[in-house]
């Protein structure tokens, strides 16, 4: 069983949202965009941990527009997809389609106190319940953010114990049994070694001389001092958590690795309570990455993503989290008019393929484009360096604006802008105007890739194949009509390629750096040795791109700024700039 | 019982695995090995999974769920009830929604006969036939109106349940994941809707497990038939297993039961007879005074404690009536109270009400069990309230308040007869037909009702030509070719009439009758006496 569909509406952030889950499903958002409430939307109707009472709606809860108007009404419906597990199908009897599905619904009204739980085989035939009875072998297993791992585990522990002695085989238990009695005699010889210690018993004759003293009716009373009388299973009752590292004892080490215990806990705790094949179990983690070294980021994301059965809903900060992720499991929360939506709906089967093609590409470079307002893709990492660079000369903050500038190793773009699209994140594009030969033409045919590139990602007409044009250098005019169509949409092409256009405008100061004679052998000279020269380059002119701020050089990254403004203003030391 | 070890012919059948039809005799233990092979099968079960137990009576389901949870065993997701039940709660009402659409008002179940006369055309059909499944088709439209305007057909449920699976993977997906088993007593009493649903969840995997005994079969009059029991004897995917062996009544008894169905029967080793022959002279009066003398001697003779154990048992509500004026001893007639023979939906509301007024053992709870079906939290708690008001109510309250319970119940039931029999009775007529008897009370009560009980001492009456069995003269008043009514059911009356006495089964007669009419006749014996030597098996009552 799988949750595939949650629509809330008038629920605190969310006046009316469609969000589509997967497998492994990422919330990602800003902070106060609703990842949680979003999370807790669900945990109303799937959650037992929340009690009948924890779920009657207060006031707050329901969604207040920007001009201030409270909705009547909430509702959240869950559409469950999938459900094929025994205890499921005899619980909830007619409420199962036959192909599997089943709709829970929860519905309140500010003007009456309470709330009303439905569920239905079809969303047209959702019925009243008396409560959440559909609970008994559905399970939702939560862990919030702010976790509390020594509490946990003293609360845990003696679940822990309970279970794994319910599973011993007879002849374990026997075995147990017998060095239980041993343990307890060897607890009574402590017991009594440490009361006969002389200082153990000499330590009270003071206080007994005094009481002799203070009143006659102290004649046959004493005190002492004694070990804590220790019978063997207060002594279990007293275990705590420990670890071992090489072989030798430690203590447990930083909220990092006790992070990690939480989850492995949790886990087996979820395999030990529950028949996994019978009943269905849904994980549910918020920002797991929480005090964890990047690498142990990606290996707890690494397990939650391929070795938990079942689903698996997390939220994150991390990039290292997200980069564990197909992008097509990704929900991207952001606010639009003071309403909380998902990007794309959520999840999306359709990106799963594209994905598929692409994934041994993922990083965590791309991961934390996720997480910008505004992505500027480029072929390489000499784009990379420049455009940094440049904006630093410029005094564009890319932080501030939450941009990325994002090398996409090549000039797959398409990919990158499938994925930004579905999350709805704006992006820039720049790409060089290649011009290649097309094989076996006679006479030699020549395809304008780069321009033909550009289009494509916007939507307009690819040039037909030329017979006369073999150089960008040669395809000014085209250049000129390509761009009029696509820089309105973010998308912007070299004159010639990065290093050409570079050296336009930048003459003297490569033709000094490469000591080469003439642009041309300048240029390859900067090629040739791509990232490295590049840095090299900019590093011994600092400066020099700062008078670039006009120049169709720095175009993308104003039309990135001008993006990034729709969802900040310009922060008050910078000057206007691109309008 | 359920303390006894099983027998070595009771054992198989509880430990069989496969589908199987049991033919169970009288005092066999049938119940004993049901709830044995239901506490073999459940402990193994997760919480989520149970089985199917279908019994004739809400009465007998109570007794068998009752048998099946002793000793502790969990009974998990099982369902213990009548086919109305089953066939309403599990299956019409959670997925017949998947099949026609989602009703506008919430179900109610009624009967054909609560609509109005002009919407009850369609179904006139229904008067002289079977509800099949090709009936069903030509009603569907009327039928699925009803249902989504809320309207549910006590008369049909067991066809649409049979509509539904076949229509519905939900049901079918649902049905086998949650039931393994799916056992039905008494089988012989099986219609054809209870019969093709039976083969249905055969088909969809689950282990059927009939119990019954066409001999036993004495409810022919309501569309039920014994071919359908017979028919899984003979079919090589049940296992058959007779139970045969009766644990309940004296040997002699046994033999004269079977050598009345049987020529050849085998008979068991016995050094007594205690099934004794009287004919009294005069009519029932005479019987009725011969008992209240004889009595005293039969209960010491054969060390029977309470006049309780002691049934006087007739073939039709008259006699019971004309033995109840004239036994001086102290006795309780059961006298069918119009209420239990009502049909409506109200008759067995409040016929439990009144039981369970009348009879601490009774729970609220088992009322729930038997006629709630979807009543939300609120009204569940406000019934409850209710029923256990009727328990200490006093008399003048006691009609307002079931009739309150029943609208909680079902709403829009018709509920003018029921009403009306609930009115004209006294306090102390209800009292009669409905607080368990006491144990200084003989009890006088028709064979019919009489089945599923047993009594130590049984005197058998209407034991006359004309009455058991029972025919009329032929065409023109011929008394030479009288014309039996259903001799097959009345041979089955007897034999259920004799295998309710455990230590004496006394059959009586007389040299007068009291028709229908209320002419007193000649008495003649019933022809049962002369069958198959029976004379050899019985002996003239000593006293």
């Amino acid at each position: 069983m799988k949750i595939q569909l949650v629509e809330i509406t008038g629920f605190r952030n969310f006046a009316s949202a469609v969000v589509n889950l997967a497998d492994k499903t990422l919330v990602i958002g800003a902070n106060d965009v609703g990842k949680t409430n979003f999370l807790h939307a669900i945990r109303m109707l799937l959650d037992r941990s929340l009690s009948d009472e924890d779920i009657e709606p207060s006031e707050s809860d329901f969604h207040i527009a920007l001009d201030g108007k409270q909705v009547a009404a909430i509702k959240i419906l869950i559409k469950l997809t999938e459900i094929a597990e025994d205890a499921v199908i005899s619980r909830l009897k007619g409420h199962i389609s036959a192909d599997g599905e089943s709709f829970i619904c929860y519905t309140a009204e500010l003007a009456k106190p309470g709330y009303k739980i439905f569920i239905g085989h079809s969303s047209e035939a959702l019925e009243e319940i008396d409560g959440r009875f559909y609970l008994k072998h559905i399970h939702f297993k939560y862990v919030e953010s702010c976790r509390d791992i020594t509490a946990y585990i003293q609360k845990e522990k003696k679940y822990l114990l309970k279970t794994a002695k319910s599973k011993r085989s007879a002849a374990q238990e026997t075995a147990d049994a017998t060095s239980e009695t041993t343990l307890q005699k060897t607890l009574n010889i402590v017991n009594d070694g440490v009361n006969k210690l002389s200082y153990v018993a000499g330590a009270t004759k003071g206080i007994n001389h005094e009481l002799q003293e203070l009143s006659h009716h102290n004649t046959d009373y004493s005190v002492c001092l004694e070990a804590q009388t220790i019978n063997f299973s207060s002594f279990v009752d007293r275990l705590r958590l420990g670890a071992n590292s090489g072989g030798k004892r430690v203590g447990l080490g930083g909220d990092g690795r006790n992070n990690q215990i939480l989850v492995g806990l949790w886990m087996a705790k979820a395999a030990l309570e529950h028949d996994l094949e019978n009943e269905a179990v849904i994980y549910c983690i918020e920002e797991p990455e929480a005090h964890l070294h990047p690498h142990q980021q990606r290996k707890l994301a690494d397990y939650l993503v391929n070795s938990i059965e079942g689903q698996v809903l997390v939220s994150t900060h991390s990039p290292q989290i997200a980069s564990e992720f197909n992008p097509a499991g990704i929900v991207r929360f952001y606010e639009n008019d003071g309403n909380t939506v998902a990007a794309g709906d959520g999840c999306s089967e359709d990106l799963e393929d594209t994905w598929d093609d692409f994934g041994y590409r993922m990083s965590v470079l791309p991961a934390e484009a996720f997480f910008a307002d505004v992505v500027f893709l480029v072929e390489g990492p000499s784009e990379v360096l420049l455009y940094t660079t440049m904006s630093e000369e410029l005094g564009i903050d890319l932080n501030y604006y939450n941009i990325s500038i994002l090398s996409v190793e090549g000039i797959d773009f398409d990919v990158y802008v499938q994925i930004l699209s579905k999350l709805e994140i704006p992006y820039v594009l720049r790409t060089d105007n290649d011009v290649f030969k097309v094989p076996k033409t006679k006479p030699q045919e020549w395809r304008f890739a780069g321009l033909n590139r550009a289009l494509e990602v916007a939507g307009g007409k690819a040039y037909v194949n030329s017979t006369a044009i073999d150089s960008p250098a040669k395809l000014s005019a085209e250049w000129k009509d390509t761009s009029a169509i696509v820089n309105p949409k973010g998308i912007f092409v070299s004159k010639v390629d990065l290093e050409n256009d570079v050296a336009a405008v930048c003459k003297d100061q490569l033709l000094k750096f490469s000591g080469e004679a003439t642009i041309p052998d300048a240029v390859q000279y900067l090629q040739n040795r791509k990232a490295i020269r590049m840095r090299k380059f900019l590093k011994e002119n600092p400066g020099m791109l700062a008078a670039l701020k006009g120049d169709d050089i720095a175009a993308p990254l104003h039309s990135a700024v001008k993006l990034a403004r729709r969802r900040r203003p310009a922060p008050k030391a910078e000057e206007p700039n691109g309008e | 019982m359920s303390e006894l070890q099983p027998t070595r012919e009771q054992q198989p059948a509880i430990d069989y695995d496969g589908s199987m039809v049991a033919i169970a005799k009288p005092g066999s233990g049938k119940t004993f090995v049901l709830s044995r092979k239901i506490q073999r099968i459940l402990p193994s079960f997760p919480s989520y999974k149970g089985v199917i137990a279908i019994s004739f009576t809400n009465k007998a389901s109570d007794e068998l769920r009752h048998r099946a949870a002793s000793k502790g065993i969990d009974l998990k997701a099982s369902f213990f009830g009548t086919i109305d039940r089953f066939c309403i709660g599990e299956i019409v009402i959670p997925f017949l929604t998947h099949v026609w659409g989602k009703p506008t008002a919430e179900i109610e179940i009624t009967r054909i006969r609560d609509l109005p006369e002009e919407d009850r055309t369609p179904f006139e059909i229904l008067d002289n036939a079977e509800l099949t499944l090709e009936i069903l088709a030509d009603l569907t439209g009327d039928l699925k109106e009803h249902f989504l305007q809320g309207r549910l057909f006590l008369d049909t449920v067991g066809t649409l349940a049979l509509f539904t699976i076949i229509n519905s993977p939900a049901c079918q997906r649902y049905l086998k994941t949650r039931y393994s088993h799916v056992i039905i007593d008494e089988y012989q009493d099986s219609g054809l809707a209870q019969h093709e649903l039976f083969m249905k969840l055969h088909g969809l995997g689950l282990v059927a497990i009939a119990v019954g005994d066409a001999d036993q079969s004495i409810y022919g009059f309501s569309n039920k038939d014994s071919k359908y029991l017979l028919s899984l004897a003979g079919n090589a995917n049940f296992k058959a297993f007779p139970i045969t062996l009766n644990h309940r009544c004296h040997p002699s008894i046994v033999n004269y039961s079977l050598r009345f169905l049987n020529a050849n029967a085998v008979l068991l080793n016995t050094d007594q007879i205690r099934v004794y022959y009287k004919s009294c002279v005069g009519n029932v009066g005479a019987i009725a005074q011969w008992i209240d003398a004889v009595l005293p001697q039969f209960m010491d003779e054969f060390q029977i404690e309470h006049p309780k154990d002691v049934g006087i048992l007739v073939r039709g509500n008259m006699t019971g009536v004309l033995v109840n004026n004239a036994l001086a001893v102290k006795h309780r007639i059961a006298q069918p109270h119009p209420l239990e023979e009502n049909t409506s939906l109200w008759g067995p509301i409040f016929c439990d009400l009144l039981r369970y007024r009348l009879n601490p053992q009774n729970t609220v709870q088992e009322i729930l069990d038997h006629h709630n079906f979807r009543l939300a939290t609120t009204e569940l708690a406000e019934v409850r309230k209710q029923i256990k008001e009727v328990r200490d109510c006093l008399n003048d309250k006691l009609f307002d308040l079931m009739e309150s319970i029943a609208t909680i119940f079902r709403p829009n039931a018709n509920k003018q007869g029921p009403v009306a029999q609930l009115r004209a009775s006294s306090i102390e007529d209800l009292t009669r037909s409905f607080a368990p008897p006491k144990n200084d009370e003989v009890q006088i009560m028709t064979i019919h009702k009489s089945k599923g009980l047993e009594f130590d001492l049984v005197f058998h009456l209407d034991l006359h030509e004309w009455v058991l069995p029972s025919k009329q003269p032929g065409e023109n008043n011929d008394f030479d070719h009288p014309i039996y009514k259903d001799i097959a059911q009345d041979r089955n009356l007897h034999y259920v009439g004799i295998t309710r006495a455990r230590k004496l089964c006394v059959l009586c007669t007389s040299t007068r009758r009291t028709n229908p009419k209320n002419q007193d006749k000649v008495g003649k014996p019933s022809e049962f006496f002369a069958e198959n030597h029976l004379e050899q098996l019985r002996i003239v009552s000593p006293i």
